[in-house]
């Protein structure tokens, strides 16, 4: 082969090599992933102050509700925080329970036992409010309604703040103008506590032990269950109450299947 | 001698003197090269241009605001508002039976708190209710994601949202510039979560008005820019028509802005450029201000194609300066072909069977040419679009795509061969002129 029929045989390569890459394609197939399926969660928070996510860093996002919605349900959740900022269970009865029913909730919980218990709402009343309320959210039982008791009451929002009589520095809690002994309130906080599992069993609700998770907690000498003026819960509080929640939700969801 | 006889003629020519052959044909090939490079090269910009002036939808398209029209301001592209005015059902219809209208896609919109945890929002106006770090206020924009290529939409990373899909949604440059994250960096979110809470006002009952919100939980799978609307979240129509009904629920005097027209805008495509003013004054008859990039478009297109004019014109000199390439080395054939051409008109070959070989060199090589030219053009011009999609890419903007001209591929094969045939004619009728005594006196 000569040089000159080599020199055009090497062209021709380069030319032939530059028509396949003026050919090939660069477009790139996109895919879709599947999306969830089934009915739709609809969950519902009915509670206090606490709920609200008063003394988090960041109560949108920081409020124990939240927490519980975002790492514990599916996907597709729809949540509404009907909290209000201490509400007591009277209150909630006429208007956070409402607002359940009328958001087509699946999964409600109920945390109020602060505004209660501070006020001075006596253990019978509080139980036949609380059977009210959790009745009421139950509606024809397909609704799954997780209630919380009342914690060790040295943390117990609100308490130590009223017992320093600071009222929390501004945060408008309402404590009582006598505050109870703390052996009359541990009592009462007794029998607020059976009056909620009670309740819990005759409504057909799941009882969130909080007395023993925050105890065991407390055990541990984790992060502060409470901020630092004693009236509400702090972020790491949040965070214990939203994971004793979804400890008892996967429980009775893992009893149901 | 026949069409076979003359072709085979051609080829003994070309493979006797290949590297002279070679050249000439790559010479045809640069020119036609450069010719398709340049012409791809300026109908991808000016795609790209049309595109950024169309905002991503089509160029007929044209938007409908929740307002009723400025008459001061009849055919100007971008006019102001007049007073505000809800968009309902039956306008939707009504601008839907206006001759020359294709199609009508409506935009819903809904108020939203936007929290993303773990991301703090930039401070000043930018910081969220409560004090909070995390979260801000935004819109949410809802488009029926089925027809997503009709709408003034850019996707500039990942990908659109499952249309019907109540869990994804796409995020603009400007929100994520509210969390401090720009440039490169806007890739990185896409899988990330985001809790999207719509607002409901409410009073309670000693009177005090009070907010709460539908939260849901939402996946980013994409970055665009969008002029649907308003905000910086693009979501399925359905996603964003809960959160609204929500909003709508709300005690009005709590919330008097909470929805103040079921459809934010609407965007319309008509049939074609030409009617797309006929269709904007029927719309402001019906009574909503539009707004269409259709002068500027129009001013943008002439300039363009002054551009393809010089273009064109520098494409075509350079294969004229190839097809004298071609004369010049048809001169040298017949100069060393003198005996050989003798000969053939010795033993009986015709004055039009040489022209006729001579010609099929030339038309062979411009062909060949014009093929590897073409093709080599084609091929450079993906190679600056892939280096100009990568820096727009990396600047956070749309990228540029080639689509393939197969008009002007074929324009430019037919023309380097019809030239290089012009090109061969004055040597092909020389040869063909050539006396059959030339063989003896060599």
């Amino acid at each position: 082969m000569t040089s000159d029929r080599r020199a055009g045989l090497g062209v021709v390569s380069v030319l032939v090599i530059l028509l396949l890459a003026a050919c090939g394609s660069t477009s790139a197939a996109t895919t879709t992933p599947p999306q969830p399926s089934g009915p739709r969660t609809v969950y519902v928070a009915v509670g206090g102050s606490d709920s609200v996510g008063s003394g988090t860093s960041d109560p949108l996002v920081d409020a124990w509700p939240q927490q519980f919605f975002r790492h514990s349900l599916p996907l597709d959740t729809v949540f509404v925080n009907a909290a209000v900022p201490r509400s007591t269970v009277a209150e909630a009865i006429t208007d956070q329970a409402t607002l359940a029913r009328s958001s087509g909730a699946t999964v409600v919980t109920v945390w109020l036992v602060s505004a209660d218990l501070l006020g001075g709402t006596p253990a019978a009343t509080y139980a036949s409010e609380l059977l009210q309320l959790l009745t009421s959210l139950r509606g024809t039982g397909g609704t799954t309604v997780l209630v919380g008791n009342v914690p060790p009451l040295a943390e117990l929002p609100g308490y130590p703040a009223c017992l320093a009589g600071t009222g929390g520095q501004g945060r408008g809690l309402r404590c009582p103008a006598t505050l109870p002994s703390p052996a009359s309130l541990t009592a009462t906080a007794a029998a607020y506590n059976q009056a909620i599992a009670s309740d819990a069993a005759r409504s057909g609700s799941v009882l969130v032990d909080l007395q023993a998770a925050v105890s065991s907690s407390s055990a541990r000498a984790g992060a502060p269950f409470l901020e630092p003026s004693g009236a509400d819960l702090s972020t790491a509080g949040s965070s214990l109450v939203a994971e004793a929640f979804a400890i008892r939700l996967r429980t009775v969801t893992r009893h149901l299947a | 001698m026949s069409w076979a006889d003359a072709f085979r003629l051609a080829a003994r020519s070309v493979i006797r003197r290949p590297g002279r052959a070679a050249l000439t044909v790559v010479a045809v090939a640069l020119a036609a090269a450069l010719f398709t490079a340049m012409l791809t090269m300026a109908a991808t910009a000016q795609g790209r241009v049309l595109n950024q002036l169309a905002k991503g939808g089509p160029l007929a398209g044209i938007q409908v605001a929740a307002a009723a029209p400025n008459p001061s301001q009849a055919g100007v592209d971008n006019p102001t508002q007049g007073a505000s005015r809800p968009i309902d059902q039956a306008a939707l219809q009504r601008i839907a039976r206006i001759p020359g209208v294709d199609v009508v896609l409506p935009i819903v919109t809904a108020q939203s708190l936007v929290a993303w945890p773990g991301h703090t929002a930039t401070g000043g106006n930018d910081a969220g209710p409560n004090g909070s770090t995390s979260v801000v206020f935004d819109q949410l924009v809802g488009v029926d994601i089925s027809h997503i290529g009709d709408f003034p939409v850019t996707l500039s990373a990942g990908r659109f949202p499952a249309p019907g899909s109540a869990t994804q949604i796409d995020v603009t440059p400007v929100l994520l510039a509210r969390y401090g994250i720009t440039g490169t960096g806007t890739r990185s979110v896409i899988g990330s979560q985001i809790i999207l809470g719509a607002p409901r006002g409410f009073r309670s009952s000693d009177g005090t008005p009070v907010f709460r919100s539908r939260w849901t939980k939402a996946t980013i799978v994409g970055v665009v820019t969008q002029q649907a609307g308003s905000g910086g979240v693009l979501a399925p129509l359905n996603l964003v028509r809960a959160d609204q009904a929500w909003t709508a629920a709300g005690d009005p005097t709590v919330d008097p802005d909470g929805v103040r027209s079921p459809y934010a805008g609407l965007f319309v495509i008509a049939n074609g450029l030409g009617v797309v003013p006929s269709v904007r004054a029927a719309i402001e008859t019906v009574g909503y201000s539009t707004s269409a990039p259709e002068n500027l478009i129009a001013t943008v297109e002439r300039y363009v194609h002054v551009v393809e004019i010089v273009l064109t014109g520098i494409g075509i000199i350079a294969l004229a300066i190839a097809s004298l390439g071609i004369t010049n080395a048809l001169l040298a054939a017949v100069r060393e072909r003198r005996r050989e051409i003798g000969i053939l008109k010795a033993v009986g070959a015709r004055d039009r069977d040489v022209l006729r070989s001579f010609l099929i060199e030339a038309g062979v090589m411009g062909a060949l040419g014009g093929i590897v030219g073409t093709a080599l053009g084609l091929a450079l011009a993906r190679l600056v679009a892939a280096i100009v999609d990568g820096y727009l890419t990396s600047q956070g903007l749309a990228g540029v795509h080639v689509s393939t001209p197969y008009l002007l591929a074929v324009a430019t094969v037919v023309g380097a061969t019809v030239l290089a045939v012009g090109a061969g004619t004055v040597p092909a009728r020389r040869a063909a002129r050539l006396p059959a005594r030339e063989a003896v006196e060599l």
